[in-house]
């Protein structure tokens, strides 16, 4: 009898033991490499409030996706990853990442949320994550450049812009006034989107058919804009090179003046401690054609849970306080994303906050980025699964017509056919 | 004999175990790929035969790779071999310092061929690169360049930095090619009053011959499978203008996640390697009389 008790207490023992080992596994989380000192201050935030250690082992951005997709066909050590918009689709529609509508929970976010990021964070009607961060793109410039060449508003239409342009680097002031994200990559085919938004469209209709290869089209006209930019040397011909941090970079230097860039990179440019001319950026809203007054795009970063995650009740802890309510109901992680750095958000109540209202004004004009947003044009095409082969398959043709002289119709009809083709 | 095979096998086994995961099972594996259609973003991956390989031959894109893989080849081997081949000559000669500059060679070749691309790309930067500042202070330019998005600026920029860490690795072995030709050899040409053209062409050069053709075949298959230097600065681009096989075999493997038609344009690229190699050795590897 005292065996058979000593025999169940060890195993109790031993139980007790294996459970408290498997919960005292540290959670993995990977993502691009964005401030990742202030993602491990926020993971030692979360775990002195649920007493779960996460761990974040960041991939550099150029190479997320390549590693990361590896990383899922020979099966994932991470619980949480970040996400773009852009290969949401592609892996959520080959299983990867887990559907959170059916956590515990979740139907609070669904109020919080807007429906236009709930959709933005689905797909075939299954949520997949919780918003790291979103916003659209901007129309940034430099108002003294402005001031010199004796221009007193910004551009509000395409056409004005390269006028402007073309002012300022008669006055000396700039070489190459206007610098876009035209680099191989997603860059080349958001900034065109962007400027086929502000010439009034996109590239598909509300069905998915192409429509950018019909001549007049917006994205048409917005090719066509771009390659005489380019051709008059008012856009920078080193934006065939240029991302996110380069734009930014070249602003903040002096060397350029105008330039489309995600939101919350004015916050960075306007930061004594990083741009050399700190006070001098405005937004603007994104030029149109006359007949549309403004476009842009919008998107949302998110947090996902992998689909081989072991651990996936404490997952879906670590992303309602990365990508929600952290344990004292609040938007912790968010807010502070906001406040620091000018992370832009999809959780509705932030906008409510008096700190965040304040702090965007600083950097900002909170108004025209009202404003901007309600230009905002719908991209549903982005999350059919084939989009992400399919873009891949456009961004060197796009530069070499951007580059060339020849009728864009033949190229254009191509990338129509192979979207097509894909679709079929 | 017979008693000698299984001791023999078991000493070798290590060598060719490692031969066998590295070299033989890759191959076979990317082969048996090249003959399905594998995406890694579809879990059906059926055999396809021969369909991979008839839907590259037959896009133009292919042969327009395959002209700028052409045309990146000449041009980066033929400097290297030059160039190569003038620098073992000179360090072939005794003079001061030539242990110093023996070493300095080594320079380019030590460097890795990434932070080789990220120092040519910091070099040609269109906002704060060297070279833009050189050439507008001596007057060749009037305004800052962007080498890597025109052309043919980007192939000759790509060209001069792959050349640059190259050159070391052909300018060495060549140096020891020449380093093996008899004193006697020499000295005789100069007793029979050989000049230095009759020297270079019609003694030393057929005598090292061997060694250039191996230094030409290595060569021809590094620059045909570039890959580094075109990731790190120009990513293909402007365009197309300098996608090369090594860089489309990446592209369609590892960012359209085909892994099937990637492995059928590698494939591919073994057999042109492969085809360039033995060519050079048919036409070029003859007896020196």
């Amino acid at each position: 009898m005292k065996k058979t008790m000593y025999t169940l207490l060890g195993l109790i023992i031993l139980t007790a033991f294996s459970v408290s080992t498997i919960k005292a596994k540290d959670l993995k989380m990977t993502g691009w490499p964005y401030k990742p000192d202030t993602v491990t201050e926020n993971l030692g935030v979360f775990k002195s409030q649920t007493g779960i250690n996460a761990k974040f082992l960041p991939i550099p951005s150029d190479s997320y996706h390549d590693k990361m997709v590896s990383d899922f066909a020979t099966g994932t050590d991470f619980d949480v990853v970040y996400v773009r918009d852009n290969f949401l689709a592609e892996w959520a529609s080959a299983g990867w990442i887990h559907p959170i509508q059916n956590m515990p929970g979740f139907d609070q976010y669904r109020k919080d949320l807007s429906q236009a990021s709930i959709d933005q964070l689905s797909v075939d009607g299954n949520v997949y994550g919780l918003p790291y961060y979103a916003g659209m793109m901007a129309f940034a410039y430099n108002a003294d450049h402005l001031k010199k060449a004796g221009i007193k508003t910004p551009p509000k239409t395409w056409s004005e812009l390269l006028e402007q342009a073309k002012k300022i680097k008669a006055a000396g002031i700039s070489d190459k006034p206007i610098t876009l994200q035209l680099k191989k990559g997603n860059y080349i085919i958001i900034t065109l989107e962007v400027i086929a938004a502000g010439f009034g469209g996109t590239m598909f209709d509300s069905k998915h058919n192409p429509t950018f290869q019909k001549a007049g089209s917006a994205f048409w006209s917005a090719m066509e804009w771009t390659r005489k930019g380019l051709k008059a040397g008012l856009i920078d011909e080193a934006s065939l090179s240029s991302g996110d941090h380069d734009v930014v970079n070249m602003l903040s230097a002096g060397s350029h003046t105008f330039t489309i860039v995600a939101d919350y990179n004015l916050k960075s440019m306007n930061d004594p401690e990083k741009s050399k001319n700190a006070g001098k950026f405005k937004n603007a809203l994104i030029p149109g054609n006359g007949k549309t007054r403004s476009g842009t795009t919008s998107y949302v970063r998110l947090y996902s849970i992998t689909a081989d995650s072991k651990d996936k009740a404490s997952s879906w802890k670590l992303l309602q306080f990365l990508g929600g309510r952290d344990a004292n109901n609040e938007y912790f992680v968010a807010k502070k994303w906001a406040l620091n750095d000018g992370l832009g958000f999809a959780q509705l109540p932030l906008y409510e906050d008096p700190d965040i209202r304040n702090s965007l004004g600083k950097w900002t004009n909170p108004d025209v980025m009202a404003e901007q947003s309600k230009y905002s044009v719908n991209r549903g095409y982005r999350f059919l699964p084939h989009f992400s082969d399919w873009q891949t398959e456009t961004w060197a043709e796009l530069q070499e017509m951007l580059m060339g002289d020849d009728y864009l119709g033949g190229e254009l009809e191509k990338l129509a056919a192979t979207w097509e083709d894909l679709r079929g | 004999m017979k008693n000698n095979f299984w001791p023999a096998l078991g000493f070798l086994s290590p060598a060719l175990l490692v031969i066998l995961a590295t070299i033989i099972f890759p191959f076979g594996y990317a082969l048996f790929l090249s003959f399905h259609k594998w995406n890694l973003k579809y879990r059906s991956t059926p055999f396809v035969g021969f369909k991979n390989y008839d839907r590259i031959l037959g896009s133009d894109k292919f042969w327009e790779i395959l002209g700028t893989t052409a045309v990146f080849c000449v041009l980066s081997v033929t400097l290297i071999m030059v160039i190569g081949y003038l620098i073992a000559l000179l360090l072939n000669e005794n003079f001061w310092g030539r242990g110093a500059l023996r070493a300095l060679l080594l320079v380019p070749w030590a460097i890795p061929e990434v932070v080789n691309g990220i120092l040519w790309k910091w070099l040609l930067d269109p906002g704060f690169g060297i070279l833009n500042r050189v050439l507008i202070s001596i007057g060749m330019i009037d305004e800052y360049q962007s080498w890597l998005t025109s052309m043919p600026s980007a192939m000759i920029s790509v060209v001069i930095a792959y050349v640059w860490t190259h050159v070391p690795l052909a300018a060495l072995i060549l140096l020891a090619g020449l380093q093996s030709i008899s004193k006697d050899v020499k000295d005789a040409s100069l007793v029979d009053g050989a000049g230095l053209f009759h020297r270079l062409f019609l003694i030393t050069t057929p005598l090292v011959r061997p060694v250039l053709v191996v230094v030409l075949i290595f060569e021809t298959i590094f620059a045909l499978k570039v890959f580094d230097v075109i990731y790190v600065l120009t990513g293909g681009g402007p365009g197309r203008a300098t996608t090369v096989l090594g860089w489309e075999i990446y592209s369609r493997t590892f960012i359209n996640l085909s892994f099937g038609r990637g492995s059928a344009l590698a494939m591919l690229l073994g057999l042109i390697t492969l085809t360039v190699a033995l060519l050079y050795f048919k036409f070029l590897n003859r007896e020196v009389d």
